[in-house]
């Protein structure tokens, strides 16, 4: 990351630390859905988890 | 009961691991990148093969988010402290007080990322060494990538006793079995593993032609540091084996540094940028020097004076997870996760000893305008990608851990392989244990019983197996993805760790070897 020119440095440093900020929080968000008695919130929390891996890879 | 064990099945549980080592060292991937790949693999090996359903999945991974923040508080907070010593410049002083010492690059080789890096150890947990000793290499002229490596390697006979024994408490845990059964033959292996880690950090510094030259300190340093650390394992005193050996392995280094040998002897001139004193004019090399002793004092204060280790580890942070199985039947069982120390944790002494340090090069002028948000920054830039990595390397081994595919792999090495061979196999469990999960600790938890089951089941010395397995673990901890981002994030290497990994992975299985060839030729020789 840190040949890349300034502005696109710090773009992209602030794009992984919102997903570190999301990889961190939607695990927590995860434990307390999977206690309601519908599994939609856990289900889109948990589709959202593996999106975050598949930006990791990507990014 | 988990997948039945086949070569096929075994192949498959070995996946998440092997894309990991694939994206690290075959196309150099840094960290964040290679355990995405991984995490996305055991997601799906374990979905679909291990009969794994989303509430295991989901446990699995909210239990890897309270297991990487144990992980990540360390990591900020040695980055936090590095930046601010930096700052002070104490890095910069270290590497030009330390060639006035001795000229010798063995020497300073082995002083840094051998002696200091097992002292380190000895208080220190989870790449705190490393973090901590990388960025003193190469303030003394190393490279980034020959110092994340020296000090990686140098850290791997001092794992198990070091972090206060924690890994060898957790093995005693498991097992049942006492210190007086398990410390000598842990203390014997560990010991005979500290040569091979002390040459390769040599080798590694300095090139093949520096062996001769290095091989009388170390064969020296390395029977004087494997003598202490068995008296104190086995006198009672494990907790101490890292500390103890790493004290006095640094004295006698210092000792050595009064001969005329090993005090002058002709070398390559530091890094130019690190020769002038500039901006560093006027500093005492002792004050500068303060961070480091304000570490080691609270270290030792927390761990060591029990009111105030009692009092700081009243709140903990903690879930609790039910019980979980996969459709073939393995269970893991429900129970609180990580608890993690608020106040009393490793990452809390660095964060103390980084708070008042700062404090103190505040009032003594040691830190320019400024300085605050410089840190800031680049505790940012150097923590953001490792975290990254941690997330999901942790994820990686909390779901081979909850489908059972850790244990299939253990399974497979252990039921393949005769009595006669299992001790020079259970080195190699251990460290595939810590390897996955960057930890000599959990790969005690995951293996332990298993490695005694074995060593029941083949009538072999019980103490000798488990010994052979926190040997293993303790070296295969410190060539761990987990550990080598941690490392890298400190010298700027952050993103280009699969670099670093080819370079360890091959120097690391020496001590692995030596230390599987030290249990069968025990086993063989039968003292077990």
């Amino acid at each position: 990351m840190n040949h890349l020119p300034p502005f696109q440095w710090k773009k992209r440093l602030r794009v992984r630390v919102m997903l570190l900020i999301g990889q961190l929080v939607l695990p927590f968000g995860l434990y307390f859905a999977l206690r309601w008695p519908s599994n939609l919130p856990a289900g889109l929390i948990a589709g959202l988890i593996v999106a975050s891996m598949f930006f990791l890879v990507w990014l | 009961m988990t997948l039945s064990l086949s070569f096929g099945n075994w192949i498959l549980a070995l996946t998440p691991v092997l894309v990991v080592l694939v994206m690290m060292l075959g196309f150099r991937a840094g960290g964040s990148r290679a355990g995405g790949m991984g995490w996305l693999a055991a997601v799906t090996v374990g979905l679909i093969f291990f009969g794994a359903g989303f509430e295991l999945m989901a446990v699995a991974q909210v239990k890897a988010i309270l297991l990487s923040l144990d992980v990540l508080y360390i990591i900020w907070t040695a980055l936090l402290l590095f930046h601010i010593a930096d700052e002070a410049g104490a890095i910069r002083m270290i590497g030009r007080a330390l060639p006035q010492l001795t000229e010798d690059r063995v020497m300073q080789s082995l002083l840094i990322g051998w002696l200091m890096v097992t002292f380190i150890q000895g208080t220190g947990g989870f790449g705190v060494p490393v973090a901590v000793c990388a960025p003193m290499l190469v303030a003394v002229g190393f490279t980034p990538i020959q110092a994340v490596a020296m000090a990686s390697l140098g850290d791997t006979w001092a794992v198990t006793f070091g972090s206060l024994g924690t890994s060898f408490q957790t093995l005693m845990a498991v097992t049942g079995l006492s210190a007086d059964a398990l410390a000598p033959y842990s203390a014997i292996l560990l010991g005979i593993a500290s040569f091979p880690s002390g040459l390769l950090v040599a080798i590694i510094g300095n090139g093949w032609k520096s062996f001769k030259r290095a091989l009388p300190p170390v064969l020296l340093l390395s029977v004087v540091m494997g003598v202490v650390q068995y008296l104190l394992a086995t006198n009672g005193l494990w907790t101490l084996g890292s500390t103890g050996a790493g004290l006095v392995g640094l004295a006698v280094g210092f000792l050595l540094l009064r001969l005329p040998a090993y005090r002058n002897h002709h070398a390559p001139a530091p890094d130019p940028s690190m020769a002038e004193g500039g901006r560093d004019a006027g500093k005492s090399l002792w004050l500068v020097l303060i961070c480091y002793v304000i570490l080691v004092v609270l270290a030792f204060g927390v761990n060591l004076v029990r009111p105030a280790g009692a009092f700081l580890s009243q709140v903990r942070f903690s879930l609790d997870f039910p019980a979980v199985s996969t459709q073939y039947g393995w269970t893991t069982p429900a129970g609180p996760g990580r608890s993690i120390n608020i106040f009393g944790h490793p990452g809390a002494i660095l964060l103390y000893t980084s708070l008042l340090s700062f404090i103190v090069y505040r009032a003594v002028g040691y830190l320019q305008p400024g300085a605050s948000k410089r840190i800031l920054n680049r505790v940012v830039r150097g923590g953001v990608n490792s975290s990254l990595g941690i997330l999901a390397m942790v994820g990686v081994a909390s779901i081979m851990l909850h489908t059972g595919m850790t244990h299939l792999l253990a399974e497979g090495l252990s039921v393949s392989i005769g009595r006669d061979f299992y001790p020079m196999i259970a080195p190699v469990i251990g460290a595939l244990g810590a390897f996955i999960t960057g930890s000599n600790t959990n790969s005690n938890v995951l293996f332990g019983a298993l490695q005694q089951s074995s060593a029941v089941l083949l009538k072999l010395s019980v103490p000798l197996v488990l010994a052979a397995q926190t040997a293993g673990g303790s070296v295969g901890s410190v060539l761990a993805p987990a550990k080598v981002i941690v490392g890298c994030s400190t010298v700027g290497l952050a993103g280009e760790e699969g670099v670093v990994m080819r370079k360890i992975i091959g120097y690391g299985l020496v001590p692995i070897a030596t230390v599987a060839l030290a249990a069968w030729i025990i086993h063989l020789l039968g003292y077990a």
